[in-house]
């Protein structure tokens, strides 16, 4: 049988979750479920990204890694200092 | 600029330096005895020859000899001064004899910058190196005085987002953030040299010195150290050359290459630089240079010539050590500097491949040669020996084509008793096949003697049991003048070729480049074909003619028409290995071993799966750090251009979009976070959909991971963009592939 449009979502959700780093425990996945729950039932269209939106107002993803990416990426290059070159003649 | 350069330190008259004398002797007597042997060699080879000289015939192959001796007679007596002066104890005049050790220890250091040039490089072995040589520098105590850079000129997206990701996770590991920088070009103009200009522009006036690193080079912090403090103490050096050797080699063939360069390397380095002394030539890495007026001279216009000879300049190398010379400046070349290394081609395809680029980087620098002004006659003689060492194929070739037809008019055509019309005595043509035999053999000796001379420094130098014991030893000099011999005809045939593209410039493609480390038999027979066909053909024609010709034919015959399984054979890495766990072929560094090349074995991005564009668009953390490293902020038109090309990437799939189109939102920040969040809002049978489902489906469990350490993704479908080569492969890139190496 292929898998309904809430399975789709879940599925995704959760690999979302463990992809971006948070374990999936217990009390993650109710939250997840929880959270589908009711985007199912406030008819959203968007159920994966209304799901995910309810996990982070209800505070489920806070401290997550994903987030602390851009904090913690190095420097690509250090400030210009502009100068010239010189180009030898023939 | 001028103002810049005006303003440099003017070193010292030339003439007046110490070193020059010595070098202007050694210079006189090295051409005397060049001169001298081939005049004796080229009589010898008139008094063989059926008329003595007396035909145009005659003449031209008499020329071609005499040009084509001269070349070897330069390597041998370069082998053999290097072999005199290492018994000596070294070249009292290198400039690390200029200084005792601890005068140099106490030298102090100066801003420097590390830059290693990247164009669509393996990943994981560049960047691994560069991570070696960090923790090197790190062992040193002196880190503090060096950054990094990764000046990276690759266009598939995939490629460059891997660079990033993998240049993150180093910055982490290594703990060298604000140290090790990544910068990518997006335009690339003028290749490598381009490249590091770019740099210069940006950042050049930040540092004293700038050392040059190629993706496949390694270098130690005691060197790199070394060489700053060496450039402190040496005001008027402008560019210190360290002589690299191979290291890493798996192949049969690599291995060779590794072997010949560790045994004979030293002799041909230490010759080559007490003969050139202060105004050596710069091989593009393994290098430190002062940026002060290699910024102010080392520009390089595009040639105005034509053909050929118009536009960048592909080997720039020599150039930029020629026009340092020109102001004024020292190019050293330093063979003590020990601890610099490099990577062999793996195989015969694959050094031929780069070898092409190399011939049109060479052939260039025959306009360079005659046209350029003031350059120095020492850099012109260095601008000459490259030329000539893919211009020594062609004349070759010349030589035996001109013996064929000579052998053919004496067979085949009548005797010609009266060639001058005036004369009152006949000619009686002869051929003296011992007195060929005996000019062959000598020959021979030019060439095969510095081999032997290697093994006598490695028994006086008691590194004997460094490449395994005599026995070895001698076993494996054997096995590499037997691989030498089989290989010389082929690569004389395909050089001859690459200088005709290059002369002509034109490109005359017969086969499929080989990319994988090992070759494969029909990409050998496709490769090689032509060469067969040309020395078979060769091969029966002499044995029709004459049969004393065909058993000359054979020693270039038989490797032409057997260069597939050749081509095959070295490229086994099996058989490159099996000959090391029985000692053949070894070298120093295999047996004893040493910190650098742990530091390569342990490299920190060893296993780990870096993400293309695909993963960098549906992986959470990778898209996280793909952002955060993209450009944003884009407004109108451009906007618009990346709005249309997200929409189409999204609804087609990326396969429906450009390397350059991919290339363009891959670097918008933007971008790649709609991409990110319609991917995973995508519907299953979407292109994207589809994608995200069978990830799903293949990674089931989560995988614990950090910021940058992203946990190894197993994909599939993810994974169908081709594996990273040095030069892409998929035909939308642009012909860039002069960059490599040069």
């Amino acid at each position: 049988m292929r898998a309904t449009r809430t399975e789709q979502a879940l599925r995704r959700i959760l690999a979302w979750l463990s992809w971006a780093g948070w374990e999936l425990t217990p009390p993650l996945e109710q939250a997840a479920l929880q959270a589908l729950a009711e985007a199912v039932a406030a008819g959203e269209v968007d159920l994966f990204g209304a799901s995910l939106q309810r996990l982070r107002r209800g505070g489920a993803l806070n401290g997550a890694e994903v987030d602390r990416i851009a904090d913690n990426c190095p420097v690509l290059t250090p400030p210009i200092r502009r100068s010239s070159i010189g180009y030898g003649r023939y | 600029m001028r103002r810049a350069a005006e303003a440099l330190p003017v070193p010292g008259n030339l003439i007046r330096r110490r070193w020059y004398m010595a070098a202007l002797l050694r210079r006189s007597a090295l051409t005397l005895l060049v001169v001298g042997q081939t005049a004796l060699a080229t009589w010898f080879m008139l008094t063989v020859l059926p008329y003595r000289g007396g035909n145009a015939l005659e003449i031209a192959m008499l020329v071609l000899f005499a040009l084509l001796f001269a070349w070897i007679s330069f390597g041998f007596w370069i082998a053999l001064i290097g072999f005199f002066l290492r018994r000596l104890g070294g070249d009292r005049h290198s400039l690390l004899r200029q200084q005792d050790a601890a005068e140099l220890a106490q030298t102090p250091l100066a801003r420097t910058a590390i830059v290693m040039p990247v164009y669509h490089e393996p990943i994981e072995r560049s960047l691994g190196g560069l991570s070696a040589v960090y923790q090197s520098l790190e062992r040193t105590g002196q880190l503090e005085h060096f950054d990094f850079f990764i000046l990276s000129d690759s266009r598939d997206p995939d490629v460059w987002l891997q660079e990033q990701a993998a240049w993150a996770q180093l910055v982490r590991k290594l703990g060298a953030a604000g140290r090790l920088f990544y910068r990518r070009r997006q335009v690339n103009l003028n290749y490598k040299s381009g490249n590091v200009a770019d740099f210069l522009r940006r950042w050049g006036a930040d540092y004293q010195y700038m050392a040059v690193l190629d993706a496949d080079s390694l270098m130690g912090g005691d060197t790199l150290v070394r060489m700053v403090q060496l450039m402190q103490r040496h005001p008027a050096v402008g560019l210190l050359q360290t002589s690299p050797e191979l290291l890493n080699g798996r192949s049969l063939f690599a291995r060779v290459q590794q072997f010949s360069s560790q045994l004979y390397g030293p002799l041909f380095s230490t010759g080559l630089a007490a003969v050139q002394l202060g105004e050596a030539a710069f091989w593009g890495h393994n290098a430190i240079l002062r940026i002060q007026p290699f910024m102010a001279h080392c520009g390089l216009r595009k040639l105005p010539g034509w053909g050929l000879f118009r536009g960048p300049i592909m080997s720039h190398d020599f150039v930029e050590a020629a026009y340092l010379g020109r102001a004024g400046h020292e190019v050293w070349l330093e063979p003590g500097l020990r601890d610099s290394w490099e990577e062999s081609p793996p195989s015969l395809v694959d050094e031929l491949t780069r070898d092409r680029r190399w011939v049109k980087g060479n052939m260039q620098h025959l306009w360079l040669l005659l046209r350029s002004r003031k350059l120095r006659l020492a850099h012109r003689m260095a601008l000459l020996n490259g030329i000539m060492s893919y211009l020594a194929s062609p004349l070759w070739l010349m030589f035996l084509i001109l013996t064929t037809i000579a052998t053919t008019q004496q067979v085949l055509w009548p005797i010609n008793y009266f060639p001058d019309p005036y004369q009152l005595h006949p000619v009686w043509p002869q051929w003296q096949p011992l007195r060929a035999a005996a000019l062959v053999m000598s020959t021979l000796a030019l060439l095969f003697i510095p081999k032997f001379l290697g093994l006598a420094d490695a028994a006086l130098t008691r590194r004997l049991p460094a490449f395994g014991g005599f026995p070895r030893l001698f076993g494996s000099i054997w096995l590499e003048i037997l691989v030498s011999a089989l290989l010389a005809p082929i690569r004389m045939l395909s050089h001859s070729r690459y200088v005709i593209e290059a002369l002509l410039n034109i490109s005359l493609r017969w086969a499929g480049q080989n990319r994988t480390s090992e070759t494969g038999w029909v990409d050998a027979f496709v490769h090689h074909a032509p060469g067969s066909l040309i020395g078979l053909g060769w091969a029966a024609f002499a044995l029709w003619l004459k049969p004393m010709f065909f058993y000359w034919s054979l020693p270039v015959a038989v490797p032409l028409i057997l260069a597939a399984p050749i081509s095959v054979i070295l490229s086994k890495v099996q058989l490159g290995q099996w000959l090391k766990q029985r000692g053949w072929l070894v070298t120093a560094e295999e047996l004893k071993g040493s910190l650098l090349l742990d530091g390569l074995s342990t490299n920190p991005l060893t296993g780990q799966r870096l993400p293309g564009f695909r993963e960098s668009v549906i992986h959470p953390q990778h898209n996280a750090l793909q952002v955060t490293m993209a450009r944003s902020g884009r407004h109108g038109r451009r906007r618009k251009r990346l709005a249309a090309l997200c929409q189409r990437c999204v609804q087609l799939g990326p396969q429906d979009l450009t390397t350059s189109e991919l290339s363009l939102l891959a670097q918008d920040a933007e971008s790649l976070q709609q991409l990110h969040q319609a991917a995973w809002r995508a519907r299953p049978r979407s292109p994207w959909g589809r994608l995200l489902g069978q990830q799903i489906v293949r990674q089931p469990t989560p995988e614990p991971g950090s910021a940058f350490a992203v946990a190894p993704l197993r994909p599939a479908m993810l994974n169908q963009h081709p594996p990273v080569t040095r030069t892409p492969s998929d035909g939308r890139l642009p012909d860039y592939s002069e960059y490599a190496d040069q």
